[in-house]
């Protein structure tokens, strides 16, 4: 067990009687409950955690929240491994396991690292450009860049944690749980709202948790806890900010307890959130200081050193430099300082600073050096030394260098508001010169800023703003301090050291890159950002946006509102794709429907093919039956005795009312008139583009009742439709429709023995020809099941479609089962009906077939007004060019087209070819003992007799155009 | 120690007898023939149910319930209904064979509904006689709260039990136990 | 992700609606009294403004029932809405 160095004897709210082992890059170390894996890091004097993205820096810990962009790590391996943590967000916990991304073998020896000596190879834009060169460019930079670029392992198996989801409500949402948000929360519960306060840290406090005068924040939370309508979610980030107060968190349920955590509990949770309004307490982000190797580990930001030692009880340095542009960083020297850390000097790049805490820090004897900077530093893996300089009042250098040996430098370049979900409700943003920061402007949601994130950068005015926004009385804003003038970037002295000015850390975006695309004609701000690559990346540019465009507007002597921001788009913090999934994985991933038979079905070894949602019997194999001769036998046995197919998925529509024939006449092609009780009608329906859209079978069941089918895929959808007309188009119609899809299981008994099979089962209702004919309908009871009967036919067959109760379907079943039928599945029904030529909708019609190309005219009635009939009476829709269905006949009887060929008129020349058609249905027909095939081709059956080509992967298939109904044509056995 | 109390339970209820009945509550005729085969009156409120002794009707549309009566009454419930409405425009579907309704109960039973449906399911909102059509898991679902036991009943079709009650017992793993 | 208030349930998460379109496109009494272009206009033309729109939608997971929403494009604000067969509330009286 490693001793930590770094760690302050007393103070710190972490538990020192809960000691923690973990590794590190394989090394062993000791941390405490309540330790982030930076802070304990930290306290095992471990700064260089990595290396940078491009030039493969050493880098140091930067911060100690969210923005960070070096310290990122990787945790476990394979499968379960989480590329691309922040080390300062991941909670230590007993035998926690990281490696740094970005780095081989490790940060102490990184072999990429050459290319820090060639980083002046690798300028803004380096990636773009490649990309732009000849495409036999790439090849060769490819591998290069693979191995160099990239952040982190991908997992190499199916994530193995358990995610779930959970929607939630309520009045208000509050989000972040600092000073203004803990006011705003017990604001806004006190008045009795139902309120959601989320943090994404833990325990509730935000700022206050790393402040020196860190209490009250545990009184508030206490007091929040009490009341029951408010509801407090710790290591809960909310990552984005949609339509409507919609929004998204996630909440890291066991991630902190690593193996420890309960096998019941989901690692993370996502939390779709609907609130009536929302109040931001989003708190403010420190930027870094642009100066030379201002990279370098040991150089953090102001605010996360004094979080560090106050928090954490972690000295992150012995002798510490503190540069700064403003008076925040003064409040970090003195704790730091008070905590034994020698300040070397406070470096103020102001000519004067004069907050309070600068007057303190001149009691407390501290070396204030106004009106310089650090320009430059010194060490290689860890700051050794900070060289500082007087600044001219242009901000030019002056004077001497000197060089301060430090082992930290603790910067702060200003706070910029944390705006980005403000931003993300559609908000505006305003800059405020004064404050150096973009703040909160009009969102036209209900949303509202309060505290930090609104430019209030003092606990009072955050506590007094949070408490307005939590009660939803108007703020006033809070004393603004000024910031002084001063430049964004500290000039370097020398070439080199102007190349290392780093703005954004993670992506390696220096000022002279920012420059250099200012030059090269990328002004504006979003296109700067695609070019450099600024702003991107895990961190999403938190800490070096606000310097980079301020670069850019002192570039091109613009101003920084001028120049404006980049959009703030979602996720805020990354999210992974598991937490996005949740439990829709897998089975779950989406709903399976099944009728009442699937039990029998999946016992007697059904293969299922999936229709929409649902699971339909494509074939059931015997033992040692391929799929084609299931498929063949399951045909003959229609053809030459008796088959039974589960029809339940069928579509189901009881349309009910005066009005229901009128109705039918006006969503039918054909007319409805004539259909007495007890007969049915095939019918056709199109979209008011003379699309066909649907067909089936309607039953008059009495005058005013009619039972419609639909197919099996557009259920929902025709209901839909017939619903939309009716109340939409013709809310005088006394129509009412109901959905019986559910209700009804439909068994279709086909096959020559069907009749005396069907006569066999029933006592009350006469199978004879004569007395039920083809497309009749008769009630009654089969195997003593309360049943109708319908006479039709997909297969060409005498045929039967019986229709019961669904409670009663395998009863049913059972019966028929009895007797000498077949079961067949979906697929032998498509071969039967391919024989007839039947049309199969989804097949032959893809929403551009009209009834005309499928040679329907027939069914298009001419005395009446029906959905789509304009459309077909457009000149274009009667061009004896367009696809029409056709049947082919391979010319080698064995083959079988692949459904989708594109078929041509002639055998194929090598140039590109006009295609004429498609093949939308092909199968092996075990009845004609040949393949089939249903065509669309230009023209149709014009070309009859004639031979197509279709050309596949290795060769051309000749085919014969010809009638599609290759079986029976005329009938006969149908209607026998 | 005592076995820990579950903190949902959920179970299939015995098949129940469903009429959809479709009618335009404007037509004082139709209400008042349709009261007379039910004995109770349809709710016009959108999203209440309304029982009594071993009917409920639930507000399905404004021109649309459910009548939950026992299996055995269905067919008879039905027939009266046809044949007091037999003069009015309305639609009358036996539908007892086409759902499946689950019961839940537990102090969990609210978090696993919301797990899967975007209702506001609030008990000060959603109280004791509200009925909603939703989504729980993209299933179409009719959401039931008959009062305090069970809490909730859940109404799926047919077809999507099985996936139901699948993801009903996966979302349910995290409240094995109320320790 | 819309919220939208149903005249009949309330407000309602999008995920239960189905969105038709522009809305007050009426089908013609006589389709055989246009010409194709006049047809064509009627089938596939829309206004698709940037601003308030009227737009048709229907509750399908919930009560079943069409009705009219305004809604502002850009923002998504939901300005009004109204049953089908009620006039767009600017235009009441
Ligand atoms: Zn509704």
């Amino acid at each position: 067990m490693t001793a930590q160095p770094h760690r302050l004897p007393e103070g710190g709210a972490i538990d020192r009687s809960r000691p923690l082992g973990f590794s590190f890059n394989g090394r062993r170390y000791t941390g405490f409950a309540g330790d982030t894996l930076a802070s304990a890091l930290l306290a095992n004097g471990v700064h260089l955690v990595g290396r940078s993205f491009k030039y493969h820096r050493p880098r140091g810990i930067l911060s100690a929240g969210t923005e960070e962009p070096n310290a990122i790590v990787q945790l476990g391996s394979g499968a379960s491994g989480l590329p691309n943590l922040k080390a300062t967000r991941v909670e230590l916990y007993e035998g926690l396991a990281a490696r740094s991304v970005n780095c081989w073998p490790g940060p102490w020896f990184d072999l990429a690292a050459v290319n820090g000596f060639a980083h002046r190879l690798i300028p803004a834009g380096f990636y773009y450009k490649t990309f732009m060169w000849p495409h036999r460019g790439w090849h060769l930079y490819e591998p290069f860049i693979r191995r160099m670029a990239g952040l982190g392992r991908a997992p190499d198996g199916p994530d193995p944690d358990r995610y779930e989801r959970m929607n939630a409500h309520c009045d208000v949402l509050v989000v972040g749980a600092g000073p203004a948000g803990l006011a705003a929360a017990e604001a806004a519960g006190r008045s009795g709202a139902r309120v959601i306060l989320a943090d994404e840290d833990c325990p509730p406090g935000g700022m206050l948790l790393g402040s020196a005068d860190a209490g009250g924040h545990g009184e508030a939370t206490a007091g929040l806890e009490a009341m029951d309508n408010v509801r407090v979610l710790t290591r809960t980030v909310v990552t984005g900010y949609y339509d409507h107060n919609f929004l998204i968190a996630l909440e890291r349920v066991t991630d902190h307890l690593g193996p420890a955590a309960p096998a019941h509990l989901p690692r993370q949770r996502l939390w779709r959130i609907r609130a009536g309004r929302v109040v931001l307490a989003t708190g403010a982000l420190e930027r870094p200081l642009v100066f030379a190797n201002n990279d370098r580990p040991g150089t953090m930001l102001a605010g996360a050193a004094r979080a560090y030692v106050n928090r954490f009880a972690v000295l992150p340095g012995r002798r510490a430099v503190v540069v700064t542009d403003n008076d925040s960083a003064y409040a970090a020297a003195l704790d730091l300082h008070r905590h034994g850390v020698e300040i070397a000097a406070i470096v103020d790049l102001r000519p004067d600073g004069d907050g309070t805490q600068c007057a303190e820090a001149r009691e407390a004897g501290l070396n204030i050096l106004s009106g310089h900077a650090v320009i430059d530093t010194a060490g290689r893996r860890r700051v050794r030394a900070a060289r500082v300089a007087r600044l001219n009042d242009d901000g030019s250098l002056a004077g001497t260098v000197s060089a301060l040996p430090c082992d930290l430098i603790a910067m702060s370049g200003g706070w910029s508001p944390a705006v980005h979900l403000f931003s993300q409700s559609g908000g505006t943003l305003r800059y405020d010169a004064a404050l150096r920061a973009f703040l909160p402007d009009v969102s036209p949601q209900a949303a509202r800023c309060a505290g930090a994130s609104n430019g209030a950068f003092d606990t009072a005015s955050c506590i007094a703003e949070g408490h307005a926004a939590g009660a939803g009385e108007p703020g006033a804003p809070g004393p603004v301090q000024p910031a002084a003038p001063v430049s964004w970037a500290v000039p370097a002295r020398s070439r080199a050291g102007e190349a290392r000015r780093f703005v954004d850390f993670q992506n390696d975006v220096t000022a002279a890159d920012i420059e250099l695309a200012a030059r090269e004609g990328y002004e504006s701000v979003e296109h700067l950002k695609r070019y450099t690559t600024l702003g991107m990346g895990t961190d999403q540019g938190k800490t070096g946006n606000v310097p980079g465009l301020a670069i850019l507007a002192g570039t091109l002597g613009l101003s920084i509102p001028e120049v404006g921001t980049t959009t703030f788009r979602p996720p805020y913090e990354p999210v992974a794709f598991g937490a996005i999934a949740g439990r829709d994985v897998g089975p779950l991933a989406d709903p399976v429907r099944r009728t009442p038979l699937h039990a029998w079905h999946e016992e007697n070894g059904a293969v299922f093919e999936d229709v929409g949602q649902w699971k339909r019997p494509f074939y059931y194999p015997q033992e040692g039956e391929t799929k084609d001769e299931a498929v063949a036998r399951e045909c003959l046995a229609v053809r030459n005795a008796a088959g039974i197919m589960d029809a339940s998925t069928l579509g189901k529509i009881l349309v009910c009312g005066p009005d229901a024939r009128e109705f039918l006449n006006r969503v039918y092609t054909n007319a409805w008139d004539g259909l007495a009780p007890g007969r049915c009608r095939y019918g056709l329906m199109l979209g008011e583009d003379g699309m066909v859209l649907d067909d089936g079978v309607t039953a008059c069941l009495s005058e005013n009742r009619f039972l419609t089918t639909t197919t099996t895929g557009n259920a929902a959808r025709v209901f839909a439709w017939l619903e939309e007309w009716l109340q939409t188009e013709w809310p005088d119609l006394e129509v009412y429709l109901t959905s019986l899809t559910e209700q009804f299981a439909t068994v279709a008994l086909a096959g020559p023995d069907s009749r005396k099979l069907l006569g066999a089962l029933t006592d009350d209702i006469d199978p004879a020809p004569d007395v039920f004919p083809f497309m009749a309908w008769r009630e009654g009871r089969v195997a003593g099941l309360p049943a109708r009967v319908f006479r039709i036919s997909y297969t060409g067959e005498v045929s039967y479609e019986i229709v019961v109760s669904a409670g009663d379907a395998t009863d049913l079943w059972a019966a028929l089962m009895t007797h000498e039928v077949t079961p067949f599945g979906t697929e032998a029904m498509h071969v039967l009906r391919a024989e007839k030529g039947y049309l199969m909708i989804g097949q032959e019609t893809d929403g551009t077939v009209t009834p005309l190309d499928l040679d329907m005219g027939w069914m298009l009635n001419k005395k009446k007004d029906f959905i789509g009939r304009r459309s077909l009476a457009r000149s274009a829709m009667r061009d004896p060019m367009r696809k029409r269905l056709v049947g082919l006949r391979t010319e080698d009887p064995a083959t079988v087209l692949p459904e989708g060929a594109q078929i041509l008129a002639e055998p194929p020349s090598g140039a590109p070819e006009t295609m004429i058609g498609h093949v939308t249905s092909s199968y092996r027909s075990a009845t004609l003992g040949r393949s089939i095939a249903l065509a669309l081709v230009k023209g149709g059956r014009d070309r009859a007799p004639g031979t197509v080509h279709v050309p596949l992967d290795d060769r051309t298939v000749r085919a014969e155009i010809c009638d599609p109904k290759f079986y029976d044509p005329e009938g006969e056995r149908l209607n026998g | 120690m005592a076995e820990p109390a579950r903190g949902v339970e959920f179970r299939v209820c015995p098949p129940r007898g469903r009429i959809e009945l479709r009618g335009d509550p404007g037509d004082g005729a139709f209400v008042e023939a349709a009261s007379n085969a039910l004995g109770l009156e349809p709710p016009p409120t959108p999203n209440r149910s309304r029982s009594w002794a071993d009917t409920v009707i639930l507000w399905l549309g404004p021109d649309a319930w459910l009548i939950e009566v026992p299996a055995e009454a269905e067919h008879a419930v039905a027939r009266a209904l046809e044949e007091s409405l037999s003069d009015r425009h309305a639609s009358i579907a036996v539908a007892g064979a086409g759902s499946v309704t689950w019961s839940l109960t537990g102090p969990r039973a609210r978090d696993l509904l919301a797990k899967g449906m975007t209702l506001d399911l609030d008990p000060e909102r959603f109280r004791a006689g509200c009925c909603a059509r939703s989504l729980l898991a993209k299933v179409p679902v009719l959401l039931h709260r008959p009062g305090n036991d069970p809490l909730y009943e859940l109404t799926v079709p047919r077809s999507y039990a099985e996936f139901a009650r699948d993801w009903l017992e996966d979302a349910a793993l995290e409240y094995a136990d109320t320790r | 992700m819309l919220l939208i208030p149903c005249p009949w349930c309330g407000e309602r998460d999008e995920s239960e609606f189905a969105c038709g379109g522009e809305a007050h496109i009426a089908r013609p009494p006589d389709p055989d009294a246009l010409n194709d272009a006049e047809w064509a206009d009627y089938l596939f033309m829309r206004t698709n403004p940037k601003g308030s729109q009227r737009e048709r939608w229907c509750h399908t997971h919930g009560c079943g029932r069409w009705f009219n929403v305004e809604r502002d494009t850009v923002t998504h604000r939901i300005l009004s809405v109204y049953r089908m067969g009620e006039p767009p509330p600017k235009d009441a009286p």
